[in-house]
């Protein structure tokens, strides 16, 4: 019997997909997806896949009392964290536990790459379905299915080719599909969609060349997207229902109706509009959380 | 008092020709949409509904896309191209055409039971 429990590993129990704070990233996005997520604490991993920290509940109240939520997470995080190899045994995993007072360790590769998490929870959990002990809560209801999926956080981009009118879109269409396959909810799913390909399609009208960016996690889906063109001489009128200043080709073709930028502020939960040097920046946020 | 409909039933209606290989006995619609400005029923119509339209080019398949439409029908006797025949099968939206005006093919749904989503909201 203890031999079968030795050969159940980290790797069958931990969550594979790794919800992580980027070092730059503030305490207060830090805090806002640990409250929503329920977790005390997430790891802090860099664009390298870098595991820097972790930073957890006793981190943000330090920094609450501090009154510093606009600070960075590197500021706040706590630099020596415990990790566990994936092909530790579960056993290991318990002694860790024991040992130390936290709740989670970031599961590493032989590499030292974060490749998931793994809570007290997972392994108690598992054991119990490996011990054939675990048994459903009677005359309780089923939990329901989550609005969102894990999954590690992704970046998507695509160039627009804005002379080319018939593949208007298809950037928008990608990025549907992406998330889609990601388990994404249809609901965020399609506002992601119908924001970017209102994006796109400005694009088409006012500028020649541009590229959308989609930073995709599952707690927001942020889609950047600039074009080189003239930029917008007045945000405010912009914004307003109605003002277009599209050419008559456009109108033609159904779009330039002044309705573009109000309605991906719309399908939005945050939109962004900036002049670049180069031309204009919309910068949409999608929080799959907010409706949950 | 709103009802479902299928696709099927609403092609007989509007003695429609269908141009991609949709099971339209399987699809359903309980609103529709006609409408000329895209900018529009990007930002007001549901998924699920029925568009019908005078415009025919490959952003209209791209709209239906986008917001999970039941389908588009060009009215008027517009033909879609191949090259959106193409694309509406590789985004999988069903389009049929019809030799009815806009209004008389709103019309003819109206009064099949199919309502729109201004109503339907209220």
């Amino acid at each position: 019997m203890k031999k079968n429990k030795e050969q159940l590993l980290i790797k069958d129990v931990m969550n594979e997909g790794v919800v992580s704070v980027h070092p730059e990233a503030s305490v207060q996005e830090a805090k806002d997806i640990m409250r929503s997520r329920g977790f005390s604490g997430i790891p802090v991993i860099d664009k390298d896949n870098c595991l820097l920290g972790i930073i957890s509940v006793a981190d943000i109240i330090r920094a609450l009392e501090n009154d510093a939520l606009e600070a960075l997470v590197k500021e706040y995080m706590t630099s020596r964290v415990i990790t566990i190899n994936a092909n530790a045994s579960v056993g290991q995993a318990l002694r860790l536990f024991h040992n130390h007072k936290f709740g989670r360790f970031p599961v590493v590769n032989n590499e030292g790459e974060v490749v998931g998490i793994v809570t007290h929870g997972d392994v108690i959990g598992r054991l119990a379905v490996f011990l054939g002990i675990d048994e459903e809560p009677l005359d309780e209801e089923k939990e329901q299915e989550p609005i969102n999926k894990e999954f590690i956080p992704q970046i998507f981009e695509y160039p627009i080719r804005a002379l080319d009118f018939d593949r208007t879109g298809e950037g928008a269409s990608s990025l549907k599909k992406i998330l889609a396959e990601l388990g994404v909810s249809r609901d965020i799913v399609r506002r992601s969609a119908i924001a970017a390909y209102e994006a796109e399609i400005n694009v088409m009208i006012h500028a020649r060349e541009g590229k959308m960016t989609a930073n995709i996690s599952p707690q927001e889906i942020t889609i950047i997207v600039e074009d080189q063109g003239p930029g917008i001489d007045n945000i405010p009128l912009a914004m307003r229902k109605g003002y277009s200043t599209a050419a008559d080709k456009f109108r033609q073709m159904g779009f330039g109706a002044g309705m573009g930028l109000p309605n991906i502020k719309k399908s939005a939960d945050k939109l962004f509009v900036e002049n670049t040097c180069k031309g204009l920046r919309l910068i949409i946020k999608i929080m799959p959380e907010k409706i949950a | 008092m709103q009802v479902k409909r299928k696709l099927s039933e609403i092609k007989e209606l509007l003695q429609a020709t269908s141009y991609t290989e949709h099971n339209l006995e399987e699809i359903y619609t309980e609103t529709v949409c006609g409408a000329d400005l895209l900018s529009d029923v990007l930002a007001f119509t549901k998924e699920k509904t029925l568009l019908l339209s005078g415009l025919i080019h490959p952003q209209v398949i791209r709209t239906a896309e986008m917001l999970d439409l039941a389908g588009v029908v060009f009215v008027r006797g517009k033909i879609p191209s191949q090259e959106m025949i193409d694309l509406a099968k590789t985004k999988n939206i069903p389009i049929l055409s019809t030799a009815y005006p806009m209004f008389e093919s709103c019309g003819l749904l109206y009064k099949l039971g199919l309502g729109g989503n201004f109503l339907e909201e209220k």
